[in-house]
């Protein structure tokens, strides 16, 4: 093991792709917050929409398909770098917060709504004063099985030209370097450890 | 105050009705119990109140007005309603469920906090100790008590309860009932209650409706309903002790009256005097518990006659040939 080949790794050339596997990662999560509630509001205001049990047909298939084909699918269509990435990881992350916030609004305690309701909120008042935040635990469970599973695919995007770990460890592969590959995939274990207490931080704010 | 004209409900075009024609009239400071078998569309009937559940015919009337005519949050806000499962929101503190209603309003804050403050202490809840509370914090009993003052926080004239009490204990009814009864009489809201308790019903009614088969079969003062039950289905609903319920409700003037139209009151001063307005059950438990056979009813501390435990029967007897 060359340690001053990790060291030298660590220093000059980590905290980049570290850097841009978090962005790679927050901002994949951000849309899939922005697209999921809504659409899971929508769904459960309207069960018995067609389009929308098409959408959630669709992404539970995108999500059955292995990471590495659908960035490899990507890349015919989209090109390289990091729009394309993006769009990969939005489409395969997104099930999870949809899920967790159809069952998180679903599960809502019913009398706490018939209760709003009857002292005459309206139905905006009721999304947010009391279904969304009664949800939130279960929505910040979809939100944190989706980013863990994000930070794993987003090492992937380093193959399409996204930058991220996926960099460094694409690089230890093709010159069979392992203190590469070591550091790119520890540090990947470490970055999703880390967002995972952080949500779990957060989720138990919203236990009540 | 309230009254329904004929209101209908069906939730199709072809489906049977639910509800099939009421008419009812419910005068200010009322409590209007609703009571009948599950199924029998005494809790549709309330919420059609407040437009939780739209007619599908028929009009409702609060003060006169057309609920129709009314947006249905508006509607809500200005009228109390309590749930039998509470639905205290979980997220939020005892202090801001309580303040949800004069928030709509638009209460200033401290406004909103001297009245959380004074509706906690009526219910006999420490404001220090409960505001910051949430409410996993709180006992049945407790919840409930801050259902219902949540319900009147910005003094709705009107209150709907759908089996408030239900889910409290027997212990815990008998109380929260007696002090809601106990607040009624300071607040004096029009009340629609919902039970299918005929207990419940006797003791918090001024006014009983009795549902059955999507209709109101009887509408009447409890004393009323126990003594002259209007079809053999009333009857077997209340009960077969009827009568001796109806020891509750029967004051002792009513007894003192028939006495003296019948001659048959007691010239004598007992040495246990009772007031005028006290039951039938009261004067039996009098005479039971301290050995003696004939009590005194006075009325503004003047005696108005006395009653022996024979001639007692005798009403009694009168009342149950009824």
């Amino acid at each position: 093991m060359d340690y001053q080949l990790i060291l030298d790794v660590l220093k000059n050339d980590a905290p980049l792709r570290v850097i841009e596997h978090l962005t790679l990662v927050l901002l994949t999560m951000t849309i899939c917050i922005v697209v999921a509630i809504p659409l899971s509001v929508a769904f459960t205001r309207n069960r018995e929409s067609k389009i929308l049990k098409i959408i959630l047909n669709i992404l539970s298939v995108f999500q059955s398909i292995p990471s590495f084909a659908f960035i490899a699918l990507a890349l015919p269509l989209l090109g390289i770098g990091f729009v394309p990435a993006i769009v990969a990881l939005v489409a395969q992350s997104l099930l999870p917060v949809v899920r967790g916030s159809i069952v998180g609004l679903l599960n809502v305690d019913k009398s706490a709504i018939e209760a709003a309701k009857g002292m005459g909120m309206n139905k905006k008042k009721i999304l947010f004063d009391v279904e969304l935040p009664l949800a939130m635990h279960s929505i910040i469970n979809g939100i944190k099985t989706s980013t863990i599973y994000a930070t794993s695919a987003a090492t992937l995007a380093g193959f399409i030209g996204a930058g991220g770990l996926g960099i460094l460890i694409s690089r230890g592969l093709s010159v069979l370097v392992t203190e590469y590959i070591l550091i790119g995939s520890i540090l990947g274990a470490i970055l999703a450890i880390s967002l995972d207490t952080i949500l779990n931080k957060i989720k138990n704010k919203f236990t009540y | 105050m309230i009254k329904l004209e004929d209101v209908k409900k069906r939730y199709g075009e072809n489906e049977e009705y639910v509800i099939d024609g009421l008419n009812l009239d419910i005068k200010e400071g009322e409590i209007c119990v609703f009571i009948g078998p599950s199924g029998c569309g005494k809790s549709t009937t309330l919420k059609m109140i407040n437009r939780m559940i739209e007619t599908t015919s028929g009009e409702i009337y609060i003060n006169g007005e057309n609920i129709k005519d009314q947006d249905p949050d508006k509607l809500r806000m200005n009228i109390g309603y309590v749930i039998q499962e509470v639905g205290l929101l979980p997220h939020k503190t005892v202090a801001e469920n309580i303040a949800i209603v004069p928030k709509l309003f638009g209460w200033s804050k401290t406004e909103i906090d001297k009245r959380v403050s004074e509706l906690l202490e009526i219910v006999g809840l420490d404001p220090k100790e409960y505001s910051n509370k949430y409410p996993r914090e709180l006992s049945g009993g407790q919840m409930q008590r801050v259902g219902v003052i949540r319900a009147i926080a910005a003094n709705p004239t009107i209150m709907l309860m759908d089996e408030p009490f239900g889910a409290v204990d027997p212990i815990g009814r008998k109380s929260i009932q007696d002090e809601f009864l106990s607040l009624q009489k300071t607040i004096k809201k029009t009340i629609c209650f919902v039970t299918h308790d005929i207990d419940e019903a006797i003791k918090m009614g001024d006014k009983i409706a009795v549902f059955n088969e999507k209709k109101i079969v009887q509408v009447d003062t409890p004393k009323n309903i126990l003594l002259n039950p209007v079809s053999d289905f009333v009857k077997e609903f209340i009960g077969p002790d009827r009568i001796n319920k109806s020891y509750k409700v029967i004051c002792a003037y009513e007894v003192i009256d028939y006495l003296s139209s019948k001659n048959m009151i007691e010239g004598k001063v007992s040495k246990y005097i009772l007031n005028h307005n006290c039951s039938v059950a009261e004067i039996i438990n009098t005479m039971i518990s301290n050995h003696v056979d004939v009590v005194s009813i006075k009325r503004n501390e003047a005696i108005i006659g006395s009653i022996t435990f024979e001639k007692l029967g005798c009403y009694l007897e009168h009342l149950g040939g009824n």
